[in-house]
């Protein structure tokens, strides 16, 4: 402690004042006779120990009252170790960058406080506000945030200290990752309308390796000051940082494997860390883990969805038959159980930064669904047989359990009970089959009823008797065969010099892939596409190009180079069929033996039977916009976040794309939809997960070298931020001082009055 | 103050004494002349035989009936009032406020005049100066001149050594023969106990010692003595008006030296006034109960008021012209 006026302090020694004149008062006081005293005892005894209690106060008051006296004349005040920079007391023009990323939710006291630990953005926001107090009278200053897609809270330079300090108390945790490139960018913008020379910004921020990267760099003069608001101490962290499921059909159909990947950031090992397992919001699983220190460990749990069947679907009011039908039952908790539909999420036990210990993921469980193959070209050799390929890619292997049941049945048996199935395949047929059983009728009612039907063509296909007897059920007329290469036939592969192919070409590719097809959702990128074009078409069927006009028209999901449709999808009341106008075996293209026939057909089957997709769920970050696909009639779209709070989307007719950009949680997102005038129906389809920058969990320091490049002095010389002594702040002591007198006057006159 | 009662300025301030209560006295005795005249105001005292000159009125015809004499009855007015006064002279009566009165320069006046209104009317007045040390009695006369023996007796008491009123009230019971008027000029304080230390209760102490003299005083009562106390208290003792602290110590030492009491007044006052408050009460309850005369005299009162008080009422009637 020091004074400003030391000699006073020495007078602090008066505190024996009261103690002297107490024992002087009670040697010299007079003596009084008084014939009464034993009534002055007996009064005496009644009160003596409330008495003495009272003297003894009084006389310790007095005490300290003599003592604080002289120390509050002498003025003592402390100096402490400022945790703000130098430059803060010049005159200047300053943008403070508050970095409000998901990591400064870091809770460093978590462990030891978890009730009273501060976050790094309160001790950011708290140190902002004494920089903004500590700037000299006439200085500007402006806010900015550093995560990624926010806007600044005061833009532009202000005197104002209230509205700064409005505007900091303001600012709120987020979930978004760190963008300092904008942010300094929207700061050096801000500061290049100033003429002044000392320009400033003062990045407060964690300083963290993912946030500060090699390619930041200070803008050209102006002068950056890094405030570390974690003292440069270490932050451990453990987050969960990937998620996926396979399905794990040795142990069944509905059968799923869930692997967590888990990261611990701090340079100590962690022992038997609980971790969870939650389905729809309930925990069904749990296990310990061991992770390394500055690792990665992997944790699975295996879980066996139950899924309920799936009720008919009524139609909804306003739309046409022609409409696919919606989810059949209300969503449950967001999640639609009777299709498959499953918000699984891995959490673990909470740490210093709980919003990255958990992780979700979207999981669709497959329906077990029956397909009846009616195969037009039935061989002997199991290989030469038209439905060979397609049994395969349905059915991949004998050991495993199947999650489709098939059922292939030459054309010339009996057909009976076809709803009974849910998809049906009818490859290559002859049309005298098709009218001889009078198959076409049966097929439409097939349909109309829901079920779905999947027409192949080959050898066997006459073009006019087929769309004699198929009239009803084609998307389109067929036309005309056209070879582009070289065909097949059966039981040898074409030889060059056989005479017996038609080659006219080396054949066709794929050409448009209409991805928003759902058909098509396994193909958005990769190698699935790549195999899709690889197919060679050597022969296909050209199409009237005149559309129906009975008002139900087809999508063209697939396309060959030269534009004609590969794969037609017509909705014929509540099913649809589609027409593949090649062959699905190898006779007149290679697509069987390319990598993407397996997941087309089952993706075909499982549209068809209207069974939940599983699509290759792309990962949606926070802050990421995320297309919400819609159907012919929807013209009111609510978006449900994880908290609950909605998002209402209206006048939506006639779009086929919502792009939502409110992804500003992590967790499972419930979309619901409806048209005109109708009510909003879950569409769990479109429900999909959000999670956060796995970046943002590495609370790794950037190196010095780093942060000092960022700190670089300004071309005119101007101190740096690191040179000489520490700045030292004093606190003056002897407010409180006067407090405390003022009080200890306050308690005698109280104990006085007593008397 | 030790000043000659008989002296001038006393003699006139008792003699303003007597002339107020002679006026008072007349008064009163006009009222009672009256009242004696018609006879049924007065207490019936005694028989007397009849002599000539005595009034007819006051034959008592069933005594005839009975004794075949005739006899005269005679009422309280009539007969002779024998006086003792008891003055207290232990130590605590030698206090009062510095340049007052004492309380036993106080009593010796009121006992001065109230002797002089008895020996005026030839009624005879005593006198019993007890303490713990010195005892001195002067039996009750009549004649004119025994008004010198009691004033010079009571100009040359002085306070000293420990209370002992119990032991003079017993001593009073003792030599009484005959029916009287005893009255006690006393503050009823008693001495503290011999070993303050060992005495844990002092409020039980007081009671007890408090009971013992009203049962003595009772007891005169009892005996059909007319008892009068005059409770002598000194403003001081009544209000404790000290300011700074102060050893306090008492006025009657035992044998073990004074008992002191180092207390800031301020602290103790309002529960010294509860507990003297009880005490006075208990005692003006408890003589009344016995039916003793009991009147609390503060020093800083007059001497004639009280005297005026004492003779319209228990010695109404009873002081003629």
């Amino acid at each position: 402690m020091h004074f400003l006026a030391p000699l006073f302090a020495a007078l602090t020694v008066l505190g024996v004042l009261p103690v002297l004149i107490h024992l002087h008062g009670r040697r010299r006081a007079k003596v009084q006779p008084l014939p009464t005293l034993l009534l002055l005892l007996a009064s005496h005894r009644r009160v003596a120990q409330r008495t003495k209690l009272r003297h003894l106060l009084l006389l310790i008051l007095r005490v300290l009252v003599m003592v604080a006296i002289p120390l509050c004349l002498a003025k003592p005040f402390v100096e402490t170790r400022s945790d703000l920079p130098v430059q803060v007391g010049a005159a200047q023009s300053a943008v403070l960058v508050i970095d409000d990323s998901l990591s400064m939710n870091y809770r460093p006291e978590a462990e030891t406080s978890p009730l009273s630990s501060s976050s790094l953005l309160s001790l950011a926001k708290r140190r902002a506000a004494r920089l903004i107090e500590a700037l000299p009278p006439g200085a500007e200053a402006a806010l900015v945030l550093g995560s990624r897609g926010t806007n600044a809270p005061v833009p532009e330079l202000t005197a104002d200290r209230a509205r700064l300090f409005s505007s900091i108390s303001a600012v709120q945790p987020s979930y978004r990752s760190t963008d300092l490139h904008a942010a300094l960018k929207r700061a050096a913008q801000i500061l290049q309308t100033v003429r002044r020379s000392q320009r400033r910004i003062y990045l407060l921020t964690d300083a963290a390796a993912h946030a500060i990267d090699a390619a930041l760099q200070p803008p050209p003069d102006i002068e950056v000051v890094v405030l570390d608001v974690t003292d440069e101490k270490p932050l451990p962290n453990r987050a969960v940082v990937g998620l996926h499921s396979d399905p794990a059909p040795s142990l069944g159909a509905r059968a799923v494997r869930v692997t967590a990947e888990v990261a611990n950031q701090g340079d100590m090992p962690v022992k038997e860390l609980p971790v969870t397992l939650l389905v729809d919001g309930k925990p069904v699983a749990k296990g310990l883990l061991d992770l390394p220190a500055r690792g990665h460990a992997i944790k699975r749990f295996v879980h066996i969805m139950q899924p309920q069947p799936v009720p008919a679907a009524p139609d909804e009011p306003g739309t046409t038959s022609t409409a696919r039908p919606t989810d059949p039952t209300p969503a449950l908790g967001g999640v639609n159980q009777s299709s498959g539909l499953h918000h699984v999420s891995v959490a673990l036990k909470p740490d210093a930064l709980p919003e990255d210990d958990q992780r979700h993921l979207r999981l669709e469980v497959q329906r077990y669904l029956r397909v009846l193959i009616l195969d037009g070209d039935p061989r002997n050799l199991r290989r030469d047989d038209e439905a060979f390929y397609l049994e395969m890619a349905l059915r991949p292997s004998e050991r495993e359990e199947a999650s489709f049941a098939i059922t292939t049945q030459p054309l010339d048996e009996g057909i009976s009970g076809l709803a009974d199935y849910d998809a049906v395949f009818l490859v290559n047929a002859k049309a005298a089959d098709i009218e001889r059983k009078q198959l076409a009728r049966s097929l439409r009612d097939y349909v109309e009823g829901g079920g779905g039907l999947f027409i192949t063509l080959g050898d066997n296909v006459d073009v006019d008797a087929y769309n004699t007897a198929l009239a009803e059920l084609l998307p389109q007329p067929l036309a005309v065969i056209k070879t582009t290469g070289p065909v097949r036939r059966v039981g040898s592969d074409p030889e060059p010099d056989s005479g017996e192919t038609t080659q006219t070409g080396a054949g066709e590719h794929l050409g448009h892939l209409e991805k928003r097809h759902p058909l098509l959702l396994p193909f958005s990128s990769g190698r699935s596409v790549e195999s899709l074009h690889e197919a060679r078409f050597g022969r296909y069927l050209l199409l009237k190009p005149t559309p129906r006009t009975s008002g139900e028209s087809a999508d063209i999901v697939l396309s060959y180079e030269s534009g004609a449709p590969a794969l037609l999808d017509r909705a014929l009341g509540r099913g649809h069929v589609l027409l593949f106008t090649s062959s699905i075996d190898r006779d007149w293209n290679n697509l069987p033996i390319q990598p993407a026939f397996l997941p087309l057909m089952q993706q075909a089957v499982r549209y068809l039977a209207h069974s939940p997709l599983r699509d290759t769920e792309p990962p949606t970050l926070i802050g990421q916009p995320r297309e919400v696909r819609l159907q012919a009639g929807d013209t009111r779209v609510e978006v449900t976040l994880p908290s609950g709070k909605t998002r209402l989307f209206e006048r939506l007719g006639g779009r086929q794309v919502l792009t939502f950009v409110d992804t500003i949680e992590p967790g499972f997102y419930r979309v619901a939809a409806s048209g005109e005038g109708g009510v909003l129906r879950p569409r769990s389809t479109e429900s999909f997960v959000v999670n956060i920058d796995p970046a943002e969990t590495d609370m790794q320091r950037a190196p010095a070298a780093r942060i000092a490049a960022l700190q670089r002095p300004i071309s005119d010389g101007t101190l740096t931020t690191h040179s000489g002594q520490a700045p030292t702040r004093r606190v003056d002591l002897w407010h409180y001082l006067g407090a405390l007198l003022l009080a200890l006057l306050v308690g005698e006159a109280l104990l006085l009055r007593q008397k | 103050m030790t000043t000659n009662l008989l002296d001038l300025p006393s003699l006139l301030r008792l003699s303003n004494l007597q002339l107020a209560a002679r006026v008072i006295a007349e008064g009163a005795l006009a009222g009672l002349h009256k009242a004696a005249h018609h006879g049924s105001s007065v207490e019936f005292a005694e028989h007397k035989e009849y002599a000539p000159g005595d009034d007819l009125r006051h034959i008592d015809w069933r005594a005839y009936g009975r004794v075949d004499k005739y006899y005269v009855k005679r009422f309280e007015e009539e007969t002779e009032l024998r006086a003792y006064l008891l003055v207290d002279v232990s130590g605590s009566m030698g206090y009062g406020r510095q340049h007052q009165i004492t309380k036993l320069e106080y009593a010796k006046l009121l006992a001065a005049s109230l002797s002089y209104l008895l020996l005026r009317q030839n009624d005879p007045a005593g006198l019993l100066l007890y303490g713990e040390d010195a005892t001195s009695y002067i039996p009750p006369r009549g004649r004119g001149a025994h008004l010198g023996d009691l004033c010079r007796a009571l100009t040359e008491a002085e306070p000293e050594g420990r209370s002992a009123l119990a032991s003079g009230l017993g001593f009073l019971s003792e030599l009484l023969r005959r029916r009287g008027l005893v009255v006690v000029f006393s503050d009823l304080l008693p001495s503290p106990p011999t070993d303050l230390k060992q005495e844990r209760h002092i409020g039980e102490y007081l009671q007890e010692q408090s009971q013992l003299l009203r049962a003595r005083l009772c007891g005169l009562r009892a005996q059909k003595h007319d008892v009068i106390v005059l409770h002598l208290l000194d403003a001081d003792e009544l209000e404790l008006p000290f300011t700074s602290l102060t050893w306090f110590e008492d006025t009657e030492p035992g044998p073990q030296g004074k008992t002191r009491l180092f207390v800031d007044p301020a602290d103790v006052r309002n529960v010294y006034q509860q507990e003297l408050q009880r005490f006075l009460g208990e005692m003006r309850r408890g003589l009344r109960e016995g039916d003793v005369e009991y009147h609390l005299v503060p020093t800083s009162r007059s001497p004639e008021s009280v005297l005026l008080d004492i003779l319209r009422g228990p010695l109404r009637g009873r002081v003629r012209r």
